[in-house]
């Protein structure tokens, strides 16, 4: 594959964005703050207020 | 194989990229003001805070009188109806060592080091704080379930540590000896 055609299935490649890593960054998100407010609502807030 | 580009050959975000990188920067600022706007909710409902302050006593002659002599130990009721509970840790045992409370009403619990650096929890709670020697730790609560809890000390304290534990009995509040608590403080073992 001669450079220029690389290039630019590469620029098309970038022109449609970044969506696989939006993907894997929004699934691990969401998972870290599924487990957080599971945390909140089923093991802190049952456990009482402390002061 | 391609070869690897250096910084200076990377190709430029473009306008989908740069959209992405403005639209993810927005959503992690969004969730940081959400999970701290929960937290500050919670702090100020509840009026949460660190479960400690810097009140210091002799550790060295706790037994000698003063607010953790023996009769103060156990729980006491105050004037306003709250029970304030007083416990000593020492290695390798809390005195006393089955701690009764009544449900349902505030709870002031106050610790003290006859020794080493010991720690509590009790579980099923978010009672959970250091007792170091010299100082006082203050914890409050209000207990709901009745029931048994143990209560461990969960600071290395020596040898012995993982014997050491005491036990949280919350009783109905009809149960509690509220008359024999005013004058001097009530356990259960």
């Amino acid at each position: 594959m001669d450079t220029q055609t690389e290039d630019q299935r590469l620029a098309q490649i970038v022109a449609q964005g970044p969506k696989g890593a939006i993907s894997v960054a929004v699934t691990a998100m969401a998972i870290v703050i599924a487990i957080w407010f599971a945390f909140f609502f089923f093991a802190f807030l049952p456990r009482g207020p402390i002061g | 194989m391609a070869e690897t580009l250096n910084a200076a050959q990377q190709p430029p975000l473009g306008q989908a990229g740069e959209r992405a990188a403005r639209l993810w920067t927005r959503s992690m600022i969004a969730l940081m003001v959400v999970l701290l706007g929960v937290i500050v909710f919670t702090s100020a409902h509840w009026g949460l805070h660190p479960p400690s302050r810097i009140e210091t006593i002799d550790s060295t002659s706790l037994h000698q009188g003063g607010e953790f002599s023996e009769a103060n130990l156990g729980t006491l009721i105050a004037p306003d109806g709250s029970a304030v509970v007083r416990v000593v840790a020492q290695q390798y045992a809390f005195v006393p060592s089955c701690v009764l409370v009544p449900a349902g009403v505030p709870v002031t619990m106050r610790l003290a080091s006859a020794d080493a650096v010991h720690g509590f929890l009790i579980q099923g709670t978010n009672v959970n704080a250091m007792v170091v020697p010299g100082y006082v730790t203050t914890v409050r609560t209000t207990f709901q379930e009745i029931g048994e809890r143990l209560m461990p000390c969960h600071e290395f304290c020596g040898v012995g540590h993982q014997a050491m534990w005491a036990h949280v009995r919350i009783v109905d509040a009809k149960q509690f000896p509220f008359e024999d608590a005013k004058a001097k403080g009530v356990s259960c073992g």
